[in-house]
Formats: structure tokens, C-alpha cells, sequence
């Protein structure tokens, strides 16, 4: 399948408008219908890597940005996102265009459950090996994701651990990593190279910006496997630990991070129940970047014995 | 309309026989948008012809007819709080719609959606059932005294409420039509026919007879301001007509009860909408009862044409122009039927002020 990056930008725009055009992220097949020029250059932008679905093959489900009509041509212009007919959240300022299609495209995926137990997780893989990471926002997770993104992890997603209900396995959508507010500075002053576009002030979740990972370091639509689930926990006054975590409460944490697991009922827990039995279950607490990196390449370097760890839960009592 | 996949296939599902990417693409998108997916995988399953579908829609109906079993499951769990709050302390209820078609087994539980459960209860009963409701945990979602006033005036229901353990929806009538409208029906008559016990397990728990069960839901479908789901309750009145129809005098009972109650034109539309969307088939004699009761032709063709741009499934490729003008005519009807002129405009206009500032039903924030 040819990548979406080997279209011309005057045939992507006019796909776009033509509902012809589909692209494939990991597991998911997405049509992109739209009339706003700013979605081609952002589609060029973040995913002229990802394979064009062939003309005589089906998309899951049809993703709609458009500009609102009536008066809103001419006042506040806005942006409507659409899943099929569907409006999952009201129209955005059109400043917000590439935003509402990313937070729209999550918003659709969520919607999917598939063949695939969703948590709500950032996932990164190194040698095969996988990282999940759940948290509720504000833990710090997709600001985590994207400095280890930077130090040699690949990334899964930032937003989706995707857990194949058949062989456990984690499915990748790389996509760009969505930073907020101060997660925006701490990247940037770590790593001054990484180029964090499209910063836009005033939305519903602050100021956002989206970053590209960096070149070869999404691993999509190919799967690794779990090793760790790490539940990160930013505060600002925090002793840096990683500590493990009982099973069964990572599994009941985990319950309520899943999108699907209602839905699923005895294969969601079977999958829940074999994801933290093959993983080691850790909780991570860090006040800064720093700690975590540290602290996640402590956790999951190849030396670290079961003694070690043993050691370390004896020291923090759990 | 002529090219909707979703339209054929429930019309006579062998046109798959003929379908590419693009027609499944088509399928899945339109079925997905009026919450028919689990139908339609219900009906290529019943037609013999799971062979055709193609893997990746597979995996769309396979999902969509695991959220309906769950959401079946659902009515069980409803059901049991439901008995526990009211009928043990011996205030009986009604199920209807979606809720009644599961319990009784209708034919119109086949790949069912349900958003929410709705019960009738006796309209003496109501203040001590919102008391029972709210001590087992029901709210109400709109607590804002307009709504709270509104419904309680104008409407044949409680303002929506939703348990807040299970976030579980409930909608509690007293009634079928809103009680100012021209009609307007006693709640009454329609507990005196209900079948008690049987399949809802519970001498106080029952199902409207059939007549009123299909009575009710073409009443809901046609007079209401929202058709979200409009296509889907059309299909369901289309399975109904089917089965209850091999009953021998259901026919006739309909006819008799939709006269007795004032809902001829409703009966109408959905017998006239059926047999245009989905080829029902319905008797002669049956067919010239309905008309018998049927609005004048311009009304019914005029009616008729909103109801169709309301109901056809969404364009892919875009909204026809037709559908946004034929819901707000519909939304406007809908509520010039219960509400006096004098208070229609006041309130519409209450309505849309309230929307533009964004207070109706809570925006919802991107995830």
C-alpha cells in the first residue's frame, strides 16, 4: 500500500474533498472527508508514513472536518468535527482545526472496540518489549511518553494501549503526542531539538501543541509485547519510587482506565487478568522529568532481578 | 435515500449478493449512524448469508452485537431495582418500547439498541414513584427548574432520569401522549389491558397489550421532537407488524384500539412509512382500516415527506439539504402538538437561547 505521503499536496486536498481519501492507522481504517486546507498540511505533516487504504477496500469508520456554515463563514469562524453523521463535542474555533481532528480521531478509536482490549494508557516499546502506561490526565503520562520517546523508546501510542484479545500482544498507532499547558515547556527544555508545532492558547484544555515523534521511532500497526505496567503519578512534592503494585489492584485499576471493558465481560477480564500476570506491576511517583527517566530506566533495565525489586518493596513497606 | 446500502439490505438482504468495499464501507457507516448495526448483522445472519460479509465489517457486527447482548443484560439488572423500588412495595409499572420488546421477546429485540428503559406507571402513583425512584438512587439529569416545570406540564413523562451507580437511563410515563394534546390518552385504559406477570416474572411488572405495545411506540416515533433513533423504532414497528401480525385478530384489535384511543393517525404513518421502507406486508382489509383512520391526503403527504427526510440514514458524502429543515419543522410540530400557541413561541425561543449558550444537556468537552 502506497504511504499517504506519496500523494501530491493538490491530489491530498482534493481526496479530502472527495471522501476518496483513507488512510491506515495501525488496527484502524480511517476515511478523512474535509474542506479546510490546513488538514492536508497537517495530514502531510504527522502521517505521510501511514499506508492509503486501496480504492476497493473498506474504511472502519469516516472522520469529518468541516468549516460551519450560516453566519460562522464570516464570524468566529469555527471547525466541526463529525464521526459518520455523528457530533461527539460542538464546533471549535477554526485555530483549533488540527486539534479537534486529533482529538476527534481519539474520540473514534475509543468508539472501536474490535478485537482489542483499549486502555486509556501511553504504550512504548524498546527490543520488543512494552511499557503501558495508565494514568488519569494530569499524571504526566503523554509528557512521559514523549521524553522516552526521545531516549530511545518507540512509540506505541500516547493515548491507547491497544491489547489484542487474541495473544495478548500490543497493537501501535504512533500519531502525534498532544501536550498541555507546562507539559509543553518541560519537553521543550529537555530535549531543544524536538520541534513541538501547532501551539494553540485558549482551548477547552488549555494551550496544546502537538509533537511529531522522532523519525523511525512509531512502531505502527506492528505489535510487541507487554513487560511492564507502570502507573505514573506526577506531584510536585513527590518522593521519586517505583514500586510494584499487587496484581489484582493493578487490575482493578486498570478496569477503570478501560474504553471497552464493559463491553467485553469475560474476554476484557481474561485479558486484564494475563496482562498484569505477564507483567511486572509497578507504580511510579516523580516530581520531575529527570526522576522518571531515571527511575523508568531503572525498572525496566535488563539487570534488575527480582531480588533488587524485592529489596526495593521491603524498603517502601508495600 | 436511492443509495443507501442501509435501506436495501433491510429491504432484502440478498442485494449483498452484489456488494463491493464501498457498498460494506456504506453499510457499516449508515447502520453505525441509526444504531441498526446489530440489526442488520441479526438479519445477514438470519438470511443465511454470514458467508458474504466481508472481515473487517464482520468485526464492526461482531462488536455491535456484543454492546446489544450487554445492553440486553442491562434491562435484567434495570429490571430487578426497578421490582426492588416499586412494584415490592406494590406500586405496579408498565415496560415499554425497547425495555418491553426484550422482556416479552418480541420480534423487535432482534439486535435492539436500548439508550435507556421506559416505564408507565399510574398516574395516581406518581409523586410516591419519584420518591421511590429517587431513595433507590434515580436523578434527575435535568434539575433545572424550566425543565423540571416543563416537563411536569407539558409532558406525558417525568423529566429523564439516570441512576447514579450504573448511569443507567430511565424514562418514567405516566402516559402515552403528552396530557394537553389533542390526543390525549388516559393512562388508565392502557394498564386495564396489560398482561400482568408472564414474562416480566412479577404479578405487579407488565407488558401493554401488543396493540398498544405498537400503538405506543408509532405514537413515540411520530409525535416526539427527535428522531435520532427515528429509523430505528420504524424497523422495529416493521418487525412488530410482522409477528404480531400471524396473531389472528391482531389485526383487527389494532384497528379497534387505535380508534378507541385516538391514534389513527399515528397508526397511519407508521403502517404507511413501513410498507414504503421495508415492503411490511400488510392485508388489504387491514390496509383500508388504517386509511379509514388516516389523516386528510395533503396532511399525510406533506407529513409524510418530513418524516421521510427525518428518517433516511444520513449521506456519507454529506447532509442533504432537506434533512436539517424537516427536523426543526418536525421539533416545532412536535411541540405545537402539546403546548398551547400562546406558550409555543416563548418556549422555542427559551429553547434555542439556551442552546446557543450552550446550558442544554452540558457541552461536551473533547476527550
Amino acid at each position: 500500500m502506497d504511504p499517504l505521503g506519496s500523494l501530491a499536496p493538490g491530489r491530498l486536498s482534493a481526496a479530502l474533498a472527495a471522501g476518496t481519501l483513507a488512510v491506515e492507522v495501525g488496527p484502524f481504517r480511517a476515511r478523512v472527508r474535509s474542506n479546510i486546507p490546513v488538514l492536508s498540511d497537517h495530514l502531510l505533516r504527522h502521517y505521510a508514513d501511514y499506508p492509503l487504504v486501496p480504492s476497493d477496500e473498506m474504511a472502519d469508520f469516516q472522520l469529518t472536518l468541516s468549516a460551519s456554515g450560516g453566519l460562522r463563514r464570516w464570524y468566529r469562524r469555527q471547525v466541526r468535527f463529525r464521526y459518520q453523521a455523528y457530533e461527539p463535542f460542538s464546533p471549535l474555533p477554526l485555530d483549533q482545526a488540527k486539534h479537534a481532528f486529533e482529538w476527534g480521531f481519539n474520540w473514534a478509536i475509543g468508539a472501536q472496540a474490535m478485537r482489542f482490549l483499549m486502555l486509556h494508557a501511553a504504550t512504548v516499546e524498546r527490543d520488543g518489549q512494552a511499557i503501558v502506561m495508565p494514568a488519569y490526565s494530569g499524571s504526566g503520562k503523554s509528557t512521559l511518553c514523549a521524553a522516552l520517546v526521545h531516549r530511545g523508546w518507540r512509540l506505541l501510542s500516547d493515548e491507547f494501549a491497544l491489547i489484542s484479545l487474541e495473544d495478548q500482544a500490543l497493537y501501535g498507532l504512533g500519531r502525534p503526542i498532544s501536550l498541555k499547558n507546562e507539559s509543553i515547556d518541560i519537553v521543550r527544555r529537555h530535549f531543544p531539538a524536538v520541534e513541538i508545532g501547532d501551539v494553540v492558547a485558549g482551548t477547552r484544555k488549555g494551550t496544546v501543541g502537538l509533537l511529531c515523534p522522532p523519525e523511525g521511532s512509531a512502531l505502527i500497526g506492528r505489535a510487541a509485547m507487554p513487560r511492564w505496567v507502570l502507573a505514573p503519578r506526577y506531584e510536585p512534592d513527590a518522593t521519586p519510587d517505583v514500586i510494584p503494585v499487587e496484581k489484582s489492584k493493578m487490575a482493578f485499576y486498570l478496569s477503570g482506565q478501560a474504553f471497552n471493558y464493559h463491553i467485553l465481560g469475560a474476554q476484557g477480564f481474561r485479558a486484564l487478568c494475563g496482562l498484569v500476570e505477564t507483567c511486572d506491576c509497578l507504580a511510579l511517583s516523580y516530581a520531575s522529568l529527570e526522576q522518571a527517566l531515571e527511575l523508568v530506566d531503572r525498572a525496566t533495565a535488563p539487570a534488575v532481578g527480582t531480588a533488587n525489586r524485592a529489596a526495593q518493596s521491603a524498603a517502601s513497606g508495600v | 435515500m436511492d443509495g443507501s446500502m442501509l435501506l436495501k439490505v433491510l429491504r432484502d438482504p440478498t442485494c449483498l449478493q452484489q456488494a463491493d468495499a464501498h457498498d460494506w464501507e456504506r453499510l457499516v457507516f449508515e447502520a453505525g449512524d441509526c444504531g441498526l448495526t446489530p440489526r442488520v448483522a441479526a438479519q445477514i445472519d438470519a438470511a443465511g448469508l454470514t458467508d458474504l460479509v466481508p472481515e473487517r465489517a464482520g468485526y464492526h457486527f461482531a462488536l455491535s452485537c456484543l454492546f446489544a447482548a450487554r445492553q440486553h443484560e442491562a434491562v435484567a439488572t434495570e429490571l430487578k431495582a426497578l421490582t426492588e423500588a416499586l412494584a415490592e412495595h406494590d406500586l405496579p409499572f408498565l415496560l415499554l418500547k425497547g425495555g418491553a420488546y426484550v422482556v416479552g421477546g418480541f420480534a423487535a429485540s432482534q439486535g435492539r439498541t436500548l439508550s435507556d428503559i421506559d416505564i408507565m406507571v399510574r398516574k395516581k402513583d406518581l409523586a410516591i414513584v419519584e420518591g421511590r425512584l429517587e431513595a433507590a438512587g434515580w436523578i434527575y439529569v435535568k434539575r433545572d427548574p424550566y425543565d423540571q416545570e416543563y416537563y411536569r406540564r407539558w409532558m406525558h413523562e417525568l423529566p429523564p432520569m439516570t441512576h447514579i451507580d450504573r448511569q443507567s437511563a430511565l424514562d418514567v410515563h405516566h402516559t402515552v401522549t403528552p396530557p394537553t394534546s389533542a390526543m390525549a390518552v388516559e393512562g388508565a385504559r392502557i394498564f386495564e389491558q396489560a398482561i400482568f406477570g408472564g414474562p416480566t416474572g412479577h404479578p405487579l411488572i407488565g407488558l401493554p397489550m401488543p396493540a398498544d405495545l405498537v400503538l405506543h411506540s408509532a405514537v413515540h416515533l411520530f409525535n416526539d421532537s427527535e428522531f435520532d433513533a427515528g429509523l430505528r423504532d420504524l424497523s422495529d414497528l416493521d418487525l412488530l407488524f410482522r409477528s404480531f401480525g400471524q396473531r389472528e385478530d391482531f389485526w383487527s384489535t389494532l384497528l379497534a384500539r387505535a380508534k378507541a384511543l385516538g391514534l389513527g393517525s399515528s397508526l397511519a404513518y407508521a403502517v404507511g412509512l413501513c410498507r414504503s421502507y421495508f415492503a411490511t406486508p400488510i392485508s388489504e382489509d387491514a390496509l383500508a382500516g388504517v386509511m379509514a383512520q388516516a389523516p386528510s391526503p395533503l396532511v399525510r403527504g406533506v407529513l409524510s415527506a418530513l418524516f421521510k427526510a427525518a428518517l433516511d440514514p444520513p449521506d456519507p458524502a454529506g447532509e442533504r439539504w432537506t434533512r436539517e429543515p424537516a427536523l426543526f419543522a418536525l421539533y416545532v410540530r412536535g411541540h405545537a402538538l402539546r403546548m398551547p400557541p400562546r406558550l409555543l413561541l416563548p418556549h422555542l425561543i427559551n429553547q434555542a437561547r439556551r442552546r446557543a449558550r450552550g446550558e442544554e444537556e452540558g457541552e461536551p468537552a473533547p476527550a
